[in-house]
């Protein structure tokens, strides 16, 4: 019984991590090319809304004809155009914070505050209420692998963390990345894009956030409720930072998250302990780190400062 | 800027309005369904059931209308003088033709109203109910005298009627009507140009707004084709739109409508515009402490979080602090600063000390506050006995490291060998959990009993003390709305401060006409100013100046707001202090040259920052906004974010962020209201619209550097020499002490 | 209970200019389409409406409010101005608004569902839902093939530990041996609308043994019946208690899916609330194959709006407290196309037997909150 129990922890600390990893792997591509990216949480809600609506219109024809039809491309789609407009919500917060040299953070908030309003209103539009989108019938399949029975983007997500290593630390498009970020005048002298490197950034971020918000609505769940990531583009940043920037380091802060609030979701209701405790734990952990008490964070150079050529 | 080609472009765009949109509305039925009158005397009535309504002098407003039009438009060929003289001959006509006819057009509808009450009236009497006094109900149909409409509605109440929805309501000016009073004023206000001491006050007044004005309307235009993508023409069941006219008439008329609901209930009603207020309150707030951020080079979204710090310690003065009113509530509220100016403070200090991000940490400890509200607020938190000795252990290993950090040579030691020590202390702590989580004989979960946690099923604290509370509007005139509900209209003695406002306005002025007067004679004049203004109002009447009190949630909280900007505005400009904050946001390198201490006013700027934040819970707790003196888990953090969108609206200058918070509060209050009013709108619409004057705004409204950049406006305006003018490298705002760590 | 006061002032008067009536409706958190508390009312505003119409040829209103803690007062105020006659608020959350805002609109009539008022104007309606919980928890007791099952509240707080109690009382009533497993989703009103999260916590009791969970969740039951449908069925690994229900699953067709995956294997059932959610355990659209709705516990808020809008119409409107038990018909549990080849005819007895007892008084169903 105890085994089944770490066992479904583990599952359970496993799924938590997914969308929170997607995502802060999406951050690190934007933060090394020195562009703060605080939208991931907006841009998950895009991701999600996007992924279930498109879903739900792809598989509707033949749903309406024969209720459980299924189709098992409509996900698969609904995945790709997540993407798709994950690249381009990153690409406002791009466009405004690196063409029109907007504060970066400020850019950042108003597409968050943005993640909000606008879902509503297109769901309104689309189903009559404010809070959530109908429910799909063809969500991504299930994968299973000895014990454990995943969605697909679990698995992706942690295959995900070797190949961005690579990426960032082994290929010329990463050292590119890295000098944007770093030292943006010396890369420009010597013939990088600064710009360029910074909408690839950003832009590549925002596929990934995406993906962890796809992950929510038709991953892990059938439909899009507003508001549905809860903070985890947030929680990603801070496992940005936990893990130091680094593709390894935010595979462990991930994990360490997604066990606490697997952790977190299990004590509610049980006598063993507030549940509310554990929840502040992450965020109480990253600010120690990121004052130097516990290991130190040493963040890209020039992140946040809008590059003017001269 | 074309003036000539932007005026002559909305002339037409108002002719063309003239013919095609609703004038004016003369009926709206709750769900939006409108009769609508275009000129002259087209009727569409969409609810099917509104007796139309004869409203004189309509060909004369259209005749005249389209006049005043075609000489703006023809004005824009003319050369300089002409033009501007035509602008104001015809401004004028347009602006007095239309006020004229909406006057005209209220009459005809108020008269209408009368008489529709009273065969409603007779009619009820003809089907009489047990309740009905019809004899007082017969006296009103057969009532010689002129009544008004709210005398007849009392009147049917004492006998036994109650009318609850007025014939004709929301009757109001329609689009073309409005967008004439807009080209009229537009004309007056480039006409007066003619007046040249006016150009430079009047450019400046252009150049300032352009930025938010044209952020706001471009989200305004934005939000038109979500309006209109979401909501088919409201109306009556089985009724059918005919022809594309109508059909346009009606896609205008939501369109126009729904930007009317947005706003009109705010600007118009006493009920409304106290809720505008109200919402507004907690914005000015929040906005204060982010604007006060960015001028010091600090981007404060810790708001929440420090919100809902000022909230807890408020709690706990209200609940606790023994004493009399005088002396409780302004502790209480000073509790509510020093709760958020800790919580700012903190990562202040880590900014200063540790060169830790301040944006990061200030969003992680929005979270950190968000949990610790809940372990205080919901049900008593329950430890089982194995927990909590997990806890203790935690506890004791978080001390050694704190203390082994303080030590000088046990640092070393970790600094130089940070994994060892951290693998260490991580297998001790397992290995330490792994014992005392072993359940032992005699355990006893631990049941925490916080005393200020109301029992039952919302989360929330216990009432506050009387003597913590800021009573709501009503209650501010002495009215007790158990006893009298509703809007009570009682006498107000307005001569007192509308007399002082006027002195300080005499204060204010003089000082700007002569600078050079002495002290004495302008206080000495303004006294006497107070004075005569005060003896001329009580002539008038103006001590029992009868006003209506609605209920709302509107509390002196709102005093202590404004009270707020202005320390802002004296702290800033007026203050050394200020002076090295701001010297220290522009440039962190130059201030500390300058002999700044950077980390000290790291810490204080945050402090004050969060101070502000926290000050809400004068709002929210002490204010009773949240329905009861109490805390809530629900208190809306959110209005820390928005304070971000104020700030930036309002330029980080403490009278515009009292305006930009002022407009959320409006568009607040009308998105609720549009929830309301519209079957597919929800307020969803106006979150949308703050989100993208946000983003507009960031990118500088898309307008050329020209409007955007202080000192080439300066220079496109003759205050500066333009070689004052040069690129200036943009200096990043948050820049400070931690480089040297990076 | 106070003296009821009756508001006949409300009574008719059709007017030539305007509708007939016009009602308001305050959802709480987690939205009209919730397929719950506030949907159920919602409908069952809806119904009044047309049914009041097609009999009466009354034109009627409905005004609909999404509030925010903020927001909602000045909210109930403005359909209240409007002229509503009557306005409905489901949730406890709306309790302090609604006592505000009644006493500024002596003319409006105020329905608040699962909280009490007390003012001149308002009806408050409560409900025993420890009873229908321990119906529902007997049906669970009774053909849990594992002996535990699950219970997944909403927002932790003494309504919901009421469900919790009555569930629990009825399963260990049923089966003395078995275990009910507890988890809350959260502790504010957000968990009335995260399925993610309790579709994990139905995701960790099932991998504790549980085979029938029952969630009491308001939205969030969702993530609990998406459990339920996506993974279908699950392999024992310890032997099996013998129950009606083997029988009964050996007469029900499996539905396509559910035949290619669960060869072997034994089906997941979920308990529904407040609406009658057994139709959403239908994945194919065929009531006669498997469903996984084992049953629901009816939480009749629909009639207490139906019942509002009626009395206000025919000016019987009364205010005070309502508590609906299973005496007054406003808990029960579901029995329909959908679960009734599942719940054996024996069961349907002894329930019967039951439900008489809690009416004499001869069991006694124990209510949190009053302890």
């Amino acid at each position: 019984m105890e085994t089944v129990v770490l066992l479904t922890l583990l599952a359970s600390a496993l799924r938590a991590a997914t969308p929170l990893l997607l995502a802060a792997l999406g951050g690190l591509f934007s933060e090394r090319s020195g562009v703060v990216n605080i939208a991931l949480e907006g841009i998950m809600l895009f991701g999600a809304l996007t992924a279930a609506l498109v879903t739900y219109y792809v598989e509707l024809p033949f749903v309406r004809e024969a209720t459980g039809a299924r189709v098992w491309y409509a996900p698969w789609v609904g995945l790709l155009a997540a993407m798709i407009v994950g690249a381009l919500v990153a690409g406002v917060h791009a466009v405004v914070s690196i063409r029109y040299k907007a504060d970066q953070i400020i850019s950042a908030v108003a597409i968050n505050l943005m993640a909000i309003g606008v879902p509503a209103v297109i769901l309104t539009g689309l189903f009559g209420n404010s809070t959530t989108s109908g429910t799909i019938t063809n969500r991504l399949p299930m994968w299973s692998l000895g014990p454990f029975t995943f969605s697909p983007l679990v698995y992706l997500a942690f295959a995900l963390v070797p190949v961005v290593w690579f990426v960032v630390f082994r290929t010329p498009f990463g050292l590119r990345l890295r000098a944007v970020g770093e030292h943006p005048a010396a890369a420009d002298s010597v013939g990088i894009s600064v710009t360029g490197m910074r909408y690839a950034g950003v832009m590549l971020s925002g596929v990934l956030a995406a993906l962890g918000g796809a992950y929510l609505s038709i991953g892990a769940f059938n439909q899009f409720i507003t508001e549905m990531s809860g903070g985890r583009g947030f929680i990603a940043l801070a496992a940005l930072i936990f893990g130091k920037w680094h593709p390894l380091g935010v595979l462990g802060a991930t994990l360490l998250f997604g066990a606490f609030q697997a952790l977190e979701t299990q004590l509610g209701g049980s006598a063993l302990l507030p549940p509310t405790v554990v929840q502040s734990l992450p965020f109480i952990l990253t600010m120690l780190v990121l004052a130097g008490f516990v290991g130190r964070a040493v963040a890209p150079k020039a992140i946040g400062k809008p590059f003017t050529k001269s | 800027m074309n003036e000539r080609l932007a005026l002559a472009a909305i002339a037409a765009l108002t002719l063309l309005s003239l013919w095609l949109a609703p004038w004016s509305a003369l009926n709206r039925e709750t769900g939006a369904r409108s009769a609508v009158l275009l000129l002259p005397n087209r009727i569409v009535d969409f609810t099917d059931r509104t007796t139309p309504v004869q409203v004189p002098g309509q060909g004369a407003v259209l005749v005249l209308s389209v006049i005043a039009l075609a000489g703006v438009a023809a004005a824009s060929a003319l050369r300089e003088r002409p033009r501007r003289v035509l602008w104001l001959v015809a401004g004028a006509l347009l602006v007095g033709t239309s006020v004229w006819g909406l006057g005209r057009f209220a009459e005809a509808v108020d008269l209408q109203r009368l008489l529709s009450v009273r065969d409603d009236v007779a009619s009820a009497i003809e089907r009489p109910r047990p309740t009905f006094d019809l004899e007082v109900l017969q006296a009103l149909v057969d009532a010689p005298e002129e009544l008004t409409i709210e005398e007849m509605v009392a009147r049917a109440r004492e006998g036994g009627l109650i009318i609850r929805r007025l014939p004709y309501t929301g009757a109001a000016l329609g689009p073309a009507a409005f967008l004439c009073l807009v080209t009229g004023a537009f004309a007056l206000l480039f006409g007066a140009r003619l007046v040249k001491p006016l150009n430079r006050p009047l450019d400046r007044a252009l150049a300032g707004v352009a930025v938010p004005a044209v952020s706001i309307l471009l989200a305004l235009a934005a939000a038109a084709v979500v309006i209109l993508a979401l909501q088919p023409t409201p109306r009556a069941s089985g009724f059918e739109i005919e022809g594309w006219l109508m059909a346009l008439t009606g896609r205008l008329d939501t369109l126009w409508f729904a930007y009317y609901t947005l706003f009109a209930d705010s600007l118009g009603t006493v009920r409304g515009f106290a809720d505008s207020l109200s919402f507004a309150t907690p914005l000015i707030f929040t906005g204060l402490a982010v604007g006060l951020g960015f001028r010091a080079g600090l981007f404060n979204i810790g708001a929440p979080g420090q919100m809902v710090l000022g909230a807890i310690f408020a709690m706990l003065a209200g609940l606790y602090l023994p004493g009399p009113t005088w002396l409780v509530l302004p502790l209480s509220v000073a509790a509510a600063a020093l709760g958020g100016g800790l919580w700012g403070a903190l990562p202040g200090w880590l900014k200063a000390r540790f060169g830790a991000n301040e944006v990061i940490n200030t969003i992680l400890l929005n979270f950190v506050a968000a949990s610790l509200l809940l372990f205080l607020l919901s049900s008593n938190p329950t430890f089982a006995a194995p927990a909590l000795r997990v806890i203790q252990l935690l506890a004791v290993v978080v001390g050694v490291m704190v203390v082994a950090l303080l030590v000088p040579k046990l640092r070393g030691v970790m600094k130089l060998r940070p994994r060892l020590v951290f693998a260490l202390v991580g297998v001790a702590l397992l290995v330490g959990a792994t014992i005392v989580s072993q359940p032992r004989p005699g355990d006893s979960p631990y049941v925490l009993n916080l005393p200020f946690r109301m029992p039952g099923s919302e989360p929330k604290s216990f009432e506050l003390q009387h003597t913590a509370r800021l009573p709501r509007l009503p209650a501010v005139f002495g009215i007790d709305l158990r006893e009298t509900p509703g809007t009570n209209v009682v006498p107000v003695d307005v001569a007192l401060p509308a007399a002082l406002l006027l002195g300080l306005v005499a204060l204010v002025a003089a000082n700007r006409w002569k600078r050079p007067e002495r002290y004495a004679a302008r206080v000495g004049s303004a006294a006497l100013v107070t004075l005569l203004a005060y003896a001329g109002l009580t002539a008038l009447g103006w001590r029992e100046a009868p006003l209506a009190i609605p209920p709302s949630n509107l509390n002196p909280s709102f005093l202590i707001a404004m009270a707020a900007a202005v320390f802002v505005h004296y702290f800033l400009f007026r203050t050394r202090f200020g002076y090295e904050l701001r010297a220290s946001g522009l440039s962190p390198r130059a201030a500390e040259y300058g002999g700044a201490n950077l980390r000290q006013n790291i810490v204080m700027a945050m402090a004050i920052s969060g101070a502000l934040a926290g000050l809400t819970a004068s709002h929210y707790v002490l204010g009773g906004a949240l329905e009861d003196y109490a805390l809530r888990q629900s208190i809306p953090t959110n209005d820390g974010f928005d304070g971000i969108a104020v700030a930036l609206l309002g330029g980080n200058s403490p009278v515009g962020i009292v305006l930009a918070a002022f407009l959320f509060g409006v568009l607040k209050n009308g998105g609720s209201l549009l929830n309301i009013t519209f079957s597919n709108l929800t307020r969803d619409v106006v979150s949308m619209i703050l989100a993208l004057v946000v983003l507009f705004i960031a990118a500088k409204g898309f307008l050329p550097e020209r409007f955007t950049n202080p000192l080439r406006r300066a220079k496109a305006l003759g205050d500066l020499p333009a070689e004052a003018v040069r690129d200036e490298p943009r200096h990043d705002a948050r820049e400070g002490p931690e480089e040297g760590r990076g | 209970m106070r003296a009821l006061l009756v508001l006949s002032l409300a009574a008719v008067l059709s007017f030539a200019f305007a509708q007939d009536y016009v009602f308001g409706l305050n959802f709480d958190a987690g939205g009209k389409f919730d397929d719950s508390f506030n949907q159920f009312t919602w409908q069952g505003m809806e119904q009044a409406i047309a049914e009041l119409r097609s009999e009466m040829g009354l034109e009627i209103d409905l005004l609909e409010f999404e509030g925010t803690p903020e927001t909602s007062a000045s909210g109930l105020r403005t359909m209240a101005s409007a002229g509503a006659e009557l306005i409905v608020a489901p949730g406890f959350n709306q309790a302090d608004p609604i006592a505000s805002v009644s006493a500024e609109f002596p003319d409006t009539a105020f329905v608040l569902i699962d909280a009490m008022v007390e003012a001149p104007n308002v009806r408050s309606v409560l409900f025993k839902e420890q009873e229908g919980s321990f119906l529902v928890g007997y049906i669970a007791g009774s053909l849990s093939q594992t002996g535990v099952v699950g219970f997944v509240g909403g927002m932790d707080i003494p309504l919901i530990r009421a469900f919790n109690l009555g569930y629990e009382e009825g399963v260990l009533y049923a089966c003395p041996n078995c275990t009910v497993l507890s988890n809350y989703v959260g502790v504010t009103p957000a968990a009335w609308n995260d399925p993610a999260r309790a579709k994990e916590i139905a995701t960790n009791q099932q991998a504790q043994g549980a085979d029938i969970i029952y969630a009491a969740a308001g939205g969030s039951g969702r993530g609990v019946i998406d459990f339920v449908t996506e993974t279908m069925c699950y392999r024992p690994t310890s032997p099996l208690r013998e129950t009606a229900l083997a029988a009964q699953l050996a007469q029900i067709p499996p539905y396509e899916a559910y035949a290619a995956a669960c060869e072997g294997a034994e089906p997941l059932f979920f308990i529904g609330v407040d609406d009658n959610q057994n139709p959403l355990g239908d994945t194919d659209g065929d009531p006669a194959t498997l469903n996984h709705g084992l049953t629901s516990m009816l939480k009749r808020v629909d009639v207490a709006a139906f019942n509002a809008a009626y009395d206000i119409v025919l000016g019987t409107f009364e205010a005070g407290t309502q508590v609906l038990g299973l005496a007054e018909e406003g808990v029960g549990f579901a029995l329909d196309e959908y679960n009734e080849a599942l719940i054996p005819q024996a069961l349907l007895v002894e329930l019967d037997v039951i439900q008489d007892m809690i009416l004499s008084g001869q069991l006694e169903v124990t209510d949190y909150r009053a302890q």
